[in-house]
């Protein structure tokens, strides 16, 4: 940095210490209100914090499934609606919501290529 | 280990503070806070105004990036302050305008309003020393915004061209343009100063 630039950055250092006390106080008036500010819950989610899932989940968990179920239920029934001239729909209506409404269990179904594999290698096994 | 924040997504109030987030954040905007004030007033020639938008960045910046990195913070909440100016710029020139169009006087340059408090009267030497930051402080107002910026970023506040230019939201060549040509003119302007 230059001598003239050294004496700007001075003189607007003084101006910044010469600012008077009602000027001050507003500024940190201002500062205590913006550290007040509540953060929005998505601005936590990084590496410094962790958010409590466990809480958040079971708090919104059951009203979400429940508003994702019903969607899927009113769709099911307007795409019905639809294909009414199909006789065989009505029973596919009847399945589907039968296993909407089904209280299986979840991980059966997601790991049901590991059951399959399963009971494949138990068939197998009795044949040797 | 890192602490546990309860949230909720519906309900503001019992959502985590700014200063709780991170205790550095008062340190941060203490420091930096001044020196916010006066580059909006200067650009602005309010204090009213420049307080507004000091406020306002300091609100957005601890809500958008109270959670980032300290180191990160200079550049983030310039970029937040310079974004602000910029937009009261806008604003202003609009209302210039309209004002023009519509033939109502610009209440700015009332004479009373800006004339010197008499209360804070000082010795001869003290007058030379205001008049001399008065004059610089005068000099930087009348530059273009993007060299006013560029100069406060990078040779009050510190900032790197890195920085500065993240800050301003343009190119590490741009800010050196607009650098280079800011020292020009102050040099230009304050040639009894020198």
């Amino acid at each position: 940095m230059n001598e003239f630039e050294q004496k700007l950055k001075e003189a607007l250092d003084e101006k910044t210490a010469g600012l008077d006390a009602s000027t001050l106080s507003r500024l940190r008036q201002a500062r205590e209100q913006a550290l007040d500010t509540p953060i929005p819950w998505w601005r936590t989610l990084h590496a410094g914090a962790t958010v409590n899932l466990g809480g958040v989940l079971g708090r919104h968990a059951a009203p979400a499934a429940t508003a994702l179920g019903l969607l899927v239920l009113v769709s099911l029934l307007m795409l019905s609606s639809l294909s009414s001239n199909n006789r065989m729909a009505e029973n596919g209506d009847l399945e589907l919501l039968e296993i909407i409404s089904l209280d299986t269990d979840l991980e059966l179904v997601e790991e049901l290529d590991f059951y399959h594999w399963l009971e494949e290698q138990a068939s197998r096994d009795m044949n040797q | 280990m890192p602490e546990a924040i309860s949230t909720t997504f519906m309900d503001t109030d019992s959502n985590p503070k700014a200063r709780t987030q991170s205790p550095g954040l008062e340190r941060f905007l203490a420091e930096v806070e001044r020196r916010a004030l006066v580059m909006a007033e200067i650009a602005t020639h309010s204090r009213e105004e420049a307080l507004d938008l000091v406020q306002d960045s300091m609100i957005a910046f601890v809500t958008k990036y109270g959670h980032k990195a300290e180191t990160e913070w200079p550049p983030l909440f310039h970029r937040i302050l310079q974004n602000r100016i910029r937009d009261w710029y806008r604003r202003s020139a609009v209302r210039s305008r309209w004002k023009g169009w519509l033939g109502f006087a610009d209440d700015e340059g009332d004479p009373i309003q800006t004339a010197p408090d008499p209360r804070f009267a000082t010795p001869e030497r003290e007058l030379q020393r205001d008049e001399s930051r008065d004059a610089i402080a005068a000099a930087l107002g009348s530059l273009p915004l993007r060299q006013q910026q560029a100069f406060m970023l990078r040779i009050w506040e510190g900032l790197d061209v890195k920085d500065t230019a993240k800050a301003m939201g343009c190119s590490q060549g741009s800010v050196k343009t607009h650098l280079f040509r800011a020292m020009q003119s102050l040099r230009g302007q304050l040639e009894e100063y020198r």
